[in-house]
C-alpha cells in the first residue's frame, strides 16, 4: 500500500479545516444577519426607529422598531416591549403578536418587539442553544432568533472589570454590563445597553408614558415566578390584576411582587424612579432555563417539556408546578397578552384619567383553544408597507 | 490518582445535589413541619373556651373572638400588616376597597406607634418575599417581633386579630414563610385562607384542632364575600 505524501496530508487537513470554518462561519453569519419579518396591524399610527428619541443608539443593533398605536383620543399611554432576554421568547413573541393584531381605540399603546436586539444575535457558549425558532402558521412557518441574556460582545466590548451601575453607584458583576435589565435608566455616553435604556427612557418622556410593562420568562428553579414584579406606582393595579387572574382566567396563579428599592438597574425600579410611569415586570415559567434540564433544543424550548425539570417538580424542587404537560409557549406567551390587556382594563378603573381601550386581540381562552398561528401574518400577503424587519 | 479521582466526582455530585435542594428551596410542607404550628396552641387554646357557648365578650376577654361569635365574616373598618413584606395585605386592602370598607395597610406598623383609630380587625398576612424584606431592610425575625408586638397592642385595644395567607403555596415554600406561620397563626381569632394555601390541611386542621374560625375561599378576591364593611 501505498503511504500517503506528507504533503498531501496537510492539504487534507487543511481543506477539512477550511470547510468547518466555511460551515461554522455561515451559521455565525446567518444568526447574526437573520432578519424577522413583522405584518403590523392596519390600525398602526406609526413605526418610528428607538434612535428617533435619542442620537446615541443611532446606527447601532439596538436602533430597533417602536410600533405606535396612537387613538388620538386622550386617555392613558403604555409601553409594552419584550426581548430584554432573547433566550425568553415569550417576551418578543407576545409582543409581535400584538404590533400584528393590536387596535386602539382610547389612549396610545408603544409595543417594542426586540429591546436588546444585539443579545438575539448571541448565543450562550457551552448550552447547545438553537439559533432559531420557529412556529407553524397556516400560511407558513415563522421564525425568530434565539440568543443569549446579554448583548452580543461585537456590539459591546470589552466587559469592565467591575460594573458600576449609573447613576446608583452599585456594584454588579461584569457580565450585566450587557444585561439590559441591569442597567436601568441608562447613560447617554455608556456602552450600547446603557445607551440602549436611556434612549428608551427618553421615549418614556416624550410619550407621556403612563405605564411600562417589561416581559419575560424564569427558570423554575427561581424564585421570582409566574408573578408581577412592580413599582410602588402600580402596587394596587397590580394587586387586582393578580387577584382577577388567578381567579378568573388561568390555572396557575399569578402571583405579585413588590420592587426592592436598593437593587437597582432593573426596569421595575428604575423606571418607576426616573420618569413619571408605574413600571411593570411580568415573569412565566420556561423549563429550558432551567439549570437540571436534558436535552436543549427547540422542542424543548417551545413545548416546555423536560423529564429532569418534571421529576425536580414531582420532589417539589420548583418555585412553579409542572407536570407532563409542561409550559407550551402557547400557555406562556397567551399569559403575557392577558396578563398586559389587564393591567390597561385595571388601571382604566384605579387611573379613569389615563384609560386606554384596545380590541382586535385574542383573549387567553382563544390562544389556548386555536393556537398562536392564526394571530401573525404571511408577510408576502400584505402589502410591503406593511412588513418591518426586527 | 483514579480513586482519588472518583472520590473527587462523588463529592461534586453531593455537592450540586445539595446546591440544588438549595436552590429549590423545598416547596415540601412535611408532617413534621405541619406539626409545628401547633406548637404554641396553649395560648389560642386559653382563648378559645366559650363555656357553655356563652359569649365571652369582648370587655372580659380583650377581644377574643369565639366560634359562638363568629358570624362567618370578619369586621371592618380593618387595618391590615404584613409578616414577611409580601404583597397578601395589599391583596386583602384592594378587596377590602371592593367593598367599601375603609382599610389602612401598613407594612411597617409598629406597636409603638400604635393608633387603631376606629378600626375593628387587625389582618396580619403570612408568607414571606425575599424581595420585599430586602427592600424594606429587614429580616423574618424582626418581621416577627414586629407583628407579635402589634398583635399583642391590637389585643388590649379589643380589637379582633386574623391570620391570613392568600398567596397560595408560592408563599409556602421555605423555612421563613413557615416561620411567619407559626408566629402568626396562635396568636389568631379567626383564620382566612384561600384554597391552594390551605391544599394541605395546615390550616384547617389547625383551626379544628383549636376550635378556631376559619374562612376559606377560592381564591384572594372571593374574600370579599367574607368580608362586612363594619
Amino acid at each position: 500500500m501505498k503511504k500517503l505524501n506528507i504533503n498531501t496530508v496537510k492539504a487534507i487537513c487543511v481543506i477539512i479545516f477550511a470547510f468547518c470554518v466555511g460551515v461554522a462561519g455561515y451559521l455565525f453569519w446567518e444568526h447574526r444577519n437573520y432578519k424577522e419579518p413583522v405584518v403590523v396591524s392596519e390600525y398602526i399610527t406609526e413605526v418610528k426607529k428607538l434612535s428617533d428619541y435619542s442620537d446615541v443608539v443611532k446606527g447601532t443593533t439596538n436602533d430597533c422598531n417602536v410600533y405606535i398605536f396612537d387613538s388620538g383620543v386622550e386617555g392613558g399611554c403604555m409601553l409594552i416591549w419584550g426581548g430584554t432576554h432573547a433566550e425568553e421568547p415569550a417576551g418578543v413573541m407576545a409582543a409581535n403578536l400584538l404590533v400584528e393584531n393590536l387596535k386602539v381605540n382610547q389612549g396610545k399603546v408603544i409595543l417594542i418587539d426586540r429591546q436588546n436586539n444585539s443579545s438575539s444575535t448571541n448565543s450562550r457558549v457551552g448550552e447547545a442553544y438553537p439559533r432559531f425558532f420557529t412556529y407553524e402558521t397556516d400560511w407558513g412557518t415563522k421564525v425568530w432568533r434565539f440568543g443569549d441574556r446579554h448583548a452580543n460582545p461585537l456590539d459591546s466590548w470589552p466587559d469592565p472589570e467591575v460594573y458600576i451601575h449609573y447613576p446608583s453607584g452599585q456594584t454588579l458583576a461584569n457580565v450585566d454590563i450587557r444585561n439590559t435589565n441591569r442597567n436601568w435608566p441608562g447613560k447617554a455616553n455608556g456602552l450600547l445597553t446603557e445607551r440602549t435604556n436611556y434612549a428608551i427612557t427618553e421615549l418614556i418622556k416624550a410619550e407621556g408614558v403612563d405605564m411600562t410593562l417589561d416581559l419575560h420568562e424564569a427558570e423554575l428553579e427561581y424564585t421570582v415566578e409566574n408573578t408581577i414584579v412592580v413599582h410602588e406606582k402600580g402596587q394596587a393595579v397590580a394587586a387586582m390584576v393578580s387577584m382577577m387572574l388567578t381567579s378568573e382566567t388561568f390555572d396557575v396563579p399569578i402571583g405579585m411582587e413588590f420592587s426592592p428599592t436598593a437593587l437597582h438597574g432593573l426596569s421595575h425600579r428604575e423606571v418607576g424612579d426616573y420618569t413619571d410611569a408605574a413600571s411593570y415586570l411580568v415573569e412565566v415559567a420556561e423549563p429550558m432555563l432551567d439549570r437540571i434540564r436534558g436535552i436543549t433544543d427547540e422542542e424543548l424550548l417551545m413545548s416546555g417539556k423536560d423529564v429532569f425539570v418534571i421529576k425536580a417538580g414531582e420532589h417539589k424542587l420548583l418555585y412553579a408546578p409542572i407536570d407532563e404537560n409542561g409550559w407550551p409557549i402557547d400557555k406562556r406567551v397567551a399569559r403575557h397578552i392577558a396578563t398586559a390587556t389587564t393591567i390597561m382594563e385595571v388601571n382604566n378603573t384605579v387611573n379613569p384619567d389615563q384609560t386606554i381601550l384596545i380590541e382586535n386581540i385574542p383573549t387567553y381562552e382563544e390562544m389556548m383553544e386555536n393556537g398562536l398561528g392564526g394571530y401573525y401574518h404571511d408577510p408576502s400577503a400584505v402589502s410591503a408597507d406593511r412588513v418591518y424587519y426586527d | 490518582m483514579k480513586n482519588s479521582k472518583k472520590l473527587l466526582a462523588s463529592l461534586l455530585a453531593f455537592g450540586m445535589i445539595l446546591s440544588l435542594a438549595a436552590c429549590g428551596g423545598g416547596g415540601t410542607t412535611t408532617p413534621e413541619d405541619e406539626s409545628k404550628a401547633p406548637e404554641n396552641s396553649t395560648a389560642v387554646t386559653e382563648t378559645k373556651e366559650p363555656a357553655d357557648n356563652e359569649t365571652t365578650g369582648n370587655e372580659t376577654t380583650g377581644g377574643e373572638t369565639t366560634s359562638a361569635e363568629f358570624d362567618g365574616k370578619i369586621h371592618g373598618p380593618f387595618l391590615m400588616t404584613t409578616c414577611g413584606q409580601s404583597t397578601g395585605s395589599v391583596m386583602l386592602h384592594m378587596v377590602a376597597g371592593q367593598i367599601g370598607a375603609t382599610s389602612t395597610d401598613d407594612h411597617e406598623l409598629s406597636a409603638d406607634t400604635f393608633d387603631p383609630g376606629d378600626a375593628k380587625t387587625l389582618i396580619v398576612t403570612t408568607g414571606t418575599s425575599g424581595k420585599g424584606m430586602g427592600a424594606a431592610g429587614t429580616d423574618i425575625n424582626d418581621e416577627i417581633e414586629r407583628c407579635t408586638a402589634v398583635i399583642e397592642a391590637a389585643k388590649e385595644a379589643g380589637m379582633t386579630i386574623v391570620c391570613a395567607h392568600v398567596e397560595g403555596m408560592s408563599r409556602r415554600t421555605d423555612a421563613n414563610d413557615q416561620a411567619s406561620i407559626d408566629a402568626i397563626l396562635p396568636l389568631a381569632d379567626v383564620i382566612m385562607v384561600v384554597e391552594e394555601s390551605d391544599s394541605d390541611g395546615l390550616f384547617s386542621d389547625y383551626a379544628a384542632e383549636n376550635n378556631i374560625p376559619i374562612i376559606i375561599s377560592k381564591d384572594a378576591l372571593g374574600m370579599g364575600d367574607y368580608m362586612a364593611a363594619e
